[in-house]
């Protein structure tokens, strides 16, 4: 007898059995039931993971994106090269002259160049946009100098005695100032981003009949198959598998560690979620459930800096990952229970980024790439079995000059 | 005239509390028969029966109405779910040793000739890894790849341990109705 044939028989005969409770046993089961069950309407909608995830992501990257935003730039100024660059002009002798400019001048303008200047110096190149120019240390000398004793020097002499010691100074300034950058150029950053690849997969198909069964059966025998393994495939009857097989989404953080000016190493931490349907069809039964799969992934990749003009920056990215298959949850028609996990999952992948530096703190990126998933021998179905090779987007933010 | 299964749930979600109750008079029973193939002793079974009704009650919310009978398979899942799992939490359910148990095959039994309660305590006689896997692929209908993947064993295995339970109860049935015979 069939295998499907036998199965139908034994399940029709006992489709109906049923076998006596004792009758206080929905006293039991009611005192165990929730008190407001009776007056509870249909639960509110529930928010799926992905989307509280997203909400979380988003949340952080706006707190943190604010943060980076609102914190005072005068917060920013007191790092190594420039302390110590203040310090060394603290210790300079205080300019006498006095001039009548009365421009408005920040506070941390005024802080750094206070002590230093006694009168524009032009000969020297402007220094970045970000930090004060010479000409804005030297405009600001006089509003904020005060008034020395007559017992000093005149200004000709005090100006010919300074101006050498004032240019060794300045040149010392733009040396630890230029230090300053390309330390900041080498500076870890940190990402947050979210990706997912592209399109839901669906999959209809027959059932095939598995060699046990063919051999059970000895199909081929009957059939005048000359061999199963030489044969077309065989089909059992009435049966239907579906799939559809949802796009991964993930969400990560990494840290940037830089190794030259173009070569930076990046790690960190992805979170991935992973979410099937499928149907089983049988001529009298239609079954259906949903896996959901969650991994926590380690990547590793090397990011090369192809071009960078103004906040724009092109580079390349490659590298690997290692996924741990941390929950695994089946769902039957609204009930969940735990499944079997999967074995961990590696993989492989280049991408090809564009970040624009919103600040220079903060950069937006976008990295549309390519990822391959080595089967990792599991009989889990997901995403990465049914379609190895992924396109995705990976979309974030990058925290950077911390 | 019985309430239909829809008529049932939306009593249910407009908050009818004597529509709980109706709803495990009418399946209580039932779930107790699903249960007793799974877990042969009464006790057990009894417990499992309980469990099921709580988490049954409690999350008929989520329940998605798919026609007259989707009520009942939805009720049959849970309870089956259920008993696996006190299975499994009682340690009964070992899938490490299969190379015993060598069935002869046997002719074609007559299922149809033995009465319910006695195939249904058959199949509560077989061997605890036969017994599961006789019962997610026949009642719950699930394809030997669902069954592997529900009980975390290689498609193969379940195939396997299927083909050797159904041998086991056909040797039973034929036993049996030699024994009415005589």
């Amino acid at each position: 007898m069939k295998e499907e044939e036998w199965i139908k028989r034994l399940h029709d005969h006992l489709a109906d059995f049923e076998a006596p409770v004792p009758d206080d046993l929905w006293e039991k089961i009611e005192a165990r039931l929730p008190k407001e069950l009776v007056a509870e309407k249909p639960k509110a909608r529930m928010v799926p993971l992905w989307v509280r995830w997203t909400a979380a992501a988003a949340l952080i990257g706006l707190l943190v994106g604010t943060t980076v935003l609102l914190w005072p730039k005068h917060e920013e100024t007191p790092t190594a090269p420039m302390a110590s660059a203040t310090k060394d002009v603290d210790r300079m002798p205080i300019e006498s002259e006095k001039t009548n400019e009365t421009e408005p001048v920040s506070p941390i303008v005024a802080r750094i160049a206070k002590p230093v200047f006694a009168e524009p110096v032009l000969t020297e190149p402007a220094l970045p946009e970000t930090e004060m120019t010479k000409e804005e240390m030297a405009e600001t000398v006089p509003t904020t100098q005060p008034e020395q004793p007559s017992t000093e020097p005149s200004p000709a002499e005090e100006k010919q005695k300074t101006e050498p010691s004032q240019q060794k100074l300045i040149r010392e300034l733009d040396e630890k100032i230029a230090d300053y950058k390309v330390q900041q150029k080498r500076r870890v950053a940190v990402s947050l981003y979210a990706s997912n690849g592209f399109g839901n997969q669906s999959n209809r198909n027959g059932v095939l009949m598995s060699d046990e069964m063919l051999a059970y059966y000895d199909y081929d025998s009957r059939m005048g198959r000359r061999s199963t393994r030489s044969g077309s495939p065989v089909y059992l009857a009435n049966y239907e598998e579906r799939q559809k097989y949802y796009q991964p989404i993930s969400f990560g953080l990494t840290a940037n560690f830089p190794i030259s000016s173009r070569l930076s190493l990046s790690s960190g931490v992805v979170y991935t979620r992973l979410h099937a349907d499928f149907t089983n069809v049988a001529d009298y039964l239609v079954s259906e459930h949903q896996t959901t799969l969650h991994y926590i992934g380690v990547p590793l990749n090397m990011q090369y800096h192809v071009w960078q003009w103004h906040g724009l920056n092109v580079y390349a990215t490659a590298g690997g990952q290692v996924d741990f298959n941390v929950k695994a949850r089946l769902e039957e028609d609204g009930v969940e229970h735990d499944m079997q996990k999967d074995r961990s999952q590696w993989s492989v992948g280049g991408a090809l980024g564009v970040q624009y530096n919103i600040i220079p703190q903060l950069g937006l990126y976008v990295e549309p790439g390519i990822k391959y998933y080595f089967d990792n021998g599991s009989n889990i179905r997901n995403y990465f079995k049914y379609r190895p090779t992924n396109f995705n987007l990976q979309i974030g933010l990058r925290l950077q000059n911390l | 005239m019985q309430e239909t299964e829809r008529q049932l749930i939306e009593a249910i979600r407009a908050g009818d509390k004597g529509a709980l109750r109706r709803l495990y008079e009418r399946f209580a029973r039932y779930a107790m028969g699903v249960t007793l193939r799974y877990v042969p002793t009464r006790d057990d079974a009894l417990d499992i029966v309980q469990d099921s009704f709580v988490s049954i009650l409690t999350n008929i919310g989520t329940f998605k109405y798919q026609g007259e009978g989707s009520l009942r398979l939805w009720v049959a899942k849970i309870v089956s779910n259920q008993a696996i799992n006190w299975i499994k939490e009682h340690k009964q359910l070992s899938f490490s040793d299969l190379t015993s148990d060598e069935i002869e095959d046997e002719e074609e039994a007559f299922i149809e000739e033995v009465p319910p309660d006695i195939l249904n305590g058959m199949i509560a006689q077989l061997p605890v890894r036969y017994r599961v896997v006789v019962n997610l692929r026949t009642f719950e209908q699930l394809s030997h790849k669902d069954v592997a993947l529900r009980l975390a064993i290689p498609e193969r295995t379940s195939i396997s341990l299927f083909h050797r339970a159904k041998r086991k109860l056909e040797k039973m049935i034929k036993e049996y109705i030699n024994s009415q015979s005589k």
